[in-house]
């Protein structure tokens, strides 16, 4: 096991890119840190798996179908294996994190509180909210200093990317479609393109914690900026419009700038009291309860065969 | 396609039956009983609606049209196969009688002289003994407490004899021309003595005399079927003529 001194020493190892393994004697504050933002992202890849789960069984066409099964078992996926790594920091149990989650304790991101009111709504998570929680993901695993978290990273990263190739796939499809095609996922696109925006947070705080333990390596306002700058070419290509009146391009240097953000919707979501927040919550909460007698029984056998 | 209708007709049953079953376990993302079976689930359930593509290949290149888009009574599902299964104890038990039945025809398909056919069933049986495992190991887990034969129970004696349409239907001729090796009646056979002995280990009894059920097989929808097509088809009905 190693350990360190001081939380002084502790960050030195950590500047010089020094990974962090759950057997060292890691310093509670950083431990405490890093179980959040990981049991966060596990919460939200499982809420995620909820939000887009309304619109599988009308996916239009065996393929379509197919695929999106395909990437809500891989949401699913991504929460179970991020359930592990925050359950071995040794803080709560697995148990405890869904326990938490249902019972409105912990939070999840808030694209996940507003509902999918279409087909074209799922395409925009996979194409919008998949990116934006891409480019978050991607800039974690750049230089993140907690191993176990980052090992996961690399597999969601591709898996991500799929989606958000999926996604661009049938946003291009819509943009090519019929009008009544085009004017679905314009509709889609102006109720998801601030929530996507604001995935991102506010900008970050100058002693952002996790910024100086290595466990986010850029800046919220940074990777907003890079993505404002992807997307909006990328739509308005498609034949979109961009649900911000004040967006404008700078004469000389061709970049994009938004309006400013009003931040009181993403405040309600940490508040889960978002557009759906409640029926997302209480439908998983009944499911979860409702099949409790199944984990119990399957405990008895566990038992009662040792 | 081929020239046999019978052999035709016998693909579409269970290419239907598949498609049901893919559709209903697809219900069950997220709200499973913990993680590891919502994965089960989603992963089964692709895996059937493959089998309903690739049965559907060999009677149309039009995938989407038949898979979706015939009026509801040239389906030849079986009503066991469109049940909603809302309750996570009957879609455990469904998954289980399904699998079960799938397991057995597609060892009657293995070698046939329809060669495509023949290719299909060899991949979708390797896929199956994944899925049976999955099942039994879960419902022989649960039945050995006493909340688990307690929920249950009367699921399985209830929706057992439902399973027998799986086999249901003609099959003249089959046997003699090698479509199939073994008839419906003999697969039929087999699947209950599985049943049989898979309950007799926690002393179940199915009531198998009443009348086997076949409506779905002659084109009858079950109540449920309405609910699940209708999902199927609610974005494809926007703009049928769209590619989605």
């Amino acid at each position: 096991m190693r350990n360190w001194r001081n939380i002084g020493e502790f960050e030195d190892f950590l500047d010089d890119g020094g990974i962090v393994e759950p057997n060292d004697d890691i310093p509670d504050p950083y431990r405490k840190a890093v179980f959040r933002f990981i049991e966060m992202h596990a919460n939200s890849e499982y809420m995620g798996g909820l939000t887009e789960r309304d619109w599988i069984p009308k996916a239009p066409g065996l393929h379509r179908k197919m695929t999106a099964l395909a990437k809500s078992q891989d949401e699913i996926g991504h929460a179970h294996l991020l359930y592990m790594v925050a359950a071995d920091l040794g803080i709560k149990t697995r148990e405890e994190m869904v326990t938490d989650l249902l019972e409105g304790r912990t939070h999840f991101h808030n694209v996940f509180h507003y509902r999918v009111h279409s087909w074209t709504d799922q395409i925009a998570v996979a194409y919008l909210v998949d990116a934006a929680a891409l480019a978050s993901q991607q800039a974690v695993f750049k230089n993140c200093s907690y191993g176990p978290y980052k090992r996961i990273l690399r597999r969601v990263i591709v898996e991500e990317g799929f989606h958000m190739r999926n996604g661009e796939e049938m946003m291009l499809l819509m943009a090519r479609g019929t009008d009544v095609q085009h004017q679905m996922m314009q509709e889609s696109i102006n109720r998801w393109w601030l929530p996507s925006i604001q995935l991102f947070g506010p900008d970050s705080k100058p002693d952002d914690e996790l910024l100086r333990w290595h466990i986010k390596s850029e800046r919220n306002e940074d990777l907003r900026d890079r993505y404002v700058q992807k997307f909006v070419p990328q739509l308005l290509a498609g034949g979109f419009t961009i649900p911000d009146q004040d967006l404008r391009q700078d004469n000389e240097n061709g970049k994009w700038k938004i309006s400013d953000i009003d931040w009181q919707p993403l405040m309600d979501t940490m508040r889960n009291i978002g557009p759906d927040s409640s029926r997302r919550i209480s439908d998983a909460k009944r499911a979860w309860y409702d099949a409790e007698w199944v984990r119990t029984a399957l405990d008895d056998a566990t038992k009662a065969q040792a | 396609m081929s020239p046999d209708e019978t052999a035709n007709e016998l693909v579409l049953a269970f290419a239907d039956d598949e498609l049901c079953v893919g559709q209903n376990h697809s219900w069950w993302i997220a709200v499973g009983p913990f993680l590891e079976e919502d994965l089960a689930f989603t992963s089964i359930a692709q895996d059937e609606l493959g089998h309903a593509r690739a049965l559907y290949s060999l009677l149309s290149d039009d995938l989407d049209h038949i898979a979706y888009g015939r009026p509801h009574q040239e389906y030849r599902s079986s009503h066991i196969a469109e049940l909603l299964c809302h309750d996570w104890t009957s879609a455990l038990v469904r998954h289980v009688l399904h699998d079960l039945a799938e397991e057995v025809r597609w060892a009657a398909m293995l070698d046939s002289t329809w060669v495509e056919l023949a290719t299909i069933a060899t991949r979708a049986a390797a896929e199956e003994q994944f899925h049976v495992q999955h099942g039994l190991t879960l419902l022989r887990r649960l039945l050995s407490t006493p909340e688990g034969q307690l929920r249950l129970s009367s699921t399985l004696i209830d929706l057992a004899p439902k399973g027998r349409e799986y086999f249901a239907g003609s099959d003249s001729g089959l046997v003699t021309s090698g479509i199939l090796n073994t008839s419906l009646a003999d697969q039929e056979r087999t699947w209950m003595k599985r049943i049989d002995d898979l309950l007799a280990e926690f002393e179940l009894n199915v009531d198998w005399s009443g009348e086997p059920p076949s409506q779905g097989r002659y084109g009858t929808r079950s109540r449920d079927f309405s609910t699940l097509h209708d999902e199927m088809v609610a974005v494809l009905q926007i703009d049928p003529l769209a590619n989605w």
